[in-house]
């Protein structure tokens, strides 16, 4: 059965963008336009075996998002992994404390997300 | 179908200048900046209506690229689908191929081996027609037996004449042995003719079978290196085949290789987008600081706005620093991290 990845960016290009590289991937995949969005996907199921998220997006960040996501039964070990313009080392600690996996600047080559999903995700 | 979203920090400047500058033509003019800031300010927004279409623009192509680029790759996977079915077929169409051939092998060997097995034929009914002729040897010394018989009988019929009526027996015995070589005579002569008719057939069925086996092995010769050929040419169309397959499929990869890439390539929109974000608010707050200094002041403070502008650009610049694929961002932090 294929893996399920929630994709959360409110950018509709990175949105398609991501769907279809991990689809044709052979993976299932969900979004979310922001992280209020997207913690009600987490509730309402069924639940991703990966999350990739933005940082800056409306109504809620990628930060508060990691950090609610966490202390949403059943996702304290999902993996998360962040994908953003912002490439400083202040605010990956700031994810890294709010339980993120890892950190990916956009652009972020095809091969390489690609690799890095089948790394955090065992099995795919 | 997805909107563009003005920034609300780039929003709200406009608002306030436009409001600042109803509120200012009231006023006395400032040293005849006001007119200068006023089109400066139109040209910036100018600007930004234009990076906005810009923006939307290129969205709306990434969007547009992206749906192609995955009706293609669809279209890839169903060829794949298509090319993996086509190796199944080819495959039990091999097999099928393969136990032809080792037909066609088994009677290439037997073709080999018949010109021998007819010549032997040929060499036993040959001996078979010298054993005849041997006969025909033994049924004429039966006859000049038989002949020999029939003198002796008549000089015994001779001599019992003249014994009168003592011979009259001897004369009954001699006629009996007379009629006896003229039933052998008859006997080897029926003998000897048809094993003469047999010698003539198996003479007449030779010679033609030593023709028609000269002719039967020229067929055979054909037959042999027809086969052989046909050998070598599924040989090389098995081989072919496999190497186009090979081909194909080396291709879809690349091809769905391909695809993944442009995919990640179309994120550059976004992060265009967020950069014209960026130097929007940047420009947003120099306006405000300049409404705010020369349209809403009575008396403009040049230094101080100069140390303003100085502050927004420096954190602009700072920001921007801060962003970036690492071929632009000032930041030593590996592009891919796992925590």
């Amino acid at each position: 059965m294929a893996k399920t990845i929630l994709v959360v960016d409110d950018s509709g290009t990175m949105v398609l963008s991501l769907k279809n590289n991990l689809e044709i991937a052979g993976f299932a995949v969900q979004t979310a336009s922001d992280g209020l969005k997207g913690l009600e996907r987490l509730k309402a199921g069924p639940k991703p075996d990966l999350i990739i998220t933005d940082i800056n997006m409306p109504n809620m960040g990628g930060i508060e998002f990691i950090g609610k996501a966490r202390a949403t039964p059943g996702f304290r070990f999902t993996p998360i992994l962040v994908l953003t313009t912002e490439s400083q080392q202040a605010r990956r600690d700031e994810a890294k404390k709010a339980g993120a996996t890892g950190w990916m600047v956009k652009p972020v080559a095809g091969a390489d997300l690609l690799k890095i999903v089948k790394q955090v995700l065992p099995g795919a | 179908m997805l909107t563009m979203r003005l920034p609300s920090a780039l929003a709200a400047p406009f608002r306030r200048t436009s409001r600042r500058r109803a509120a200012a033509r009231a006023l006395p003019a400032a040293g005849g900046y006001e007119a200068a800031i006023e089109a400066s300010l139109d040209l910036d927004r100018e600007i930004g209506r234009k990076l906005d279409e810009a923006v939307a623009r290129t969205e709306t192509s990434a969007l547009a690229i992206m749906q192609q680029v995955r009706e293609l790759s669809d279209r890839s996977t169903e060829l794949a689908a298509r090319l993996q079915q086509a190796t199944s077929d080819a495959a039990e169409f091999e097999e099928d191929i393969a136990a032809n051939a080792a037909a066609l092998a088994q009677l290439a060997r037997f073709l080999e081996c018949l010109p021998a097995r007819l010549q032997r034929d040929l060499a036993c009914i040959s001996a078979i027609a010298g054993e005849i002729k041997g006969l025909s040897g033994l049924a004429e010394n039966v006859q000049a037996i038989s002949m020999q018989s029939h003198l002796v009988s008549i000089n015994a019929a001779i001599e019992a004449s003249r014994a009168g009526s003592a011979g009259h027996a001897f004369k009954v015995v001699a006629s009996e042995v007379r009629a006896l070589a003229a039933n052998s005579h008859t006997a080897a002569s029926h003998i000897g003719g048809s094993l003469e008719r047999i010698r003539s057939m198996l003479k007449e069925g030779l010679e033609n079978s030593t023709a028609e086996s000269a002719e039967d092995m020229v067929h055979i010769n054909r037959v042999s290196q027809a086969v052989a050929r046909l050998q070598t040419s599924f040989d090389r169309a098995c081989g072919s085949y496999r190497e186009r397959l090979g081909e194909m499929h080396d291709h879809g990869e690349a091809l769905a290789a391909g695809t993944v890439e442009v995919l990640g390539q179309l994120q550059y929109q976004d992060v265009v987008r967020q950069c014209v974000e960026r130097l929007q608010a940047a420009i947003a707050q120099r306006n405000a600081a300049l409404g705010q200094e020369f349209i809403g002041n009575p008396v403009p403070r040049p230094d101080v706005l100069a140390r303003l502008v100085a502050d927004i650009t420096a954190e602009y610049l700072a920001t921007e620093r801060l962003h970036g694929d690492g071929m632009t961002a000032e930041n030593s932090a590996p592009a891919i991290e796992l925590f």
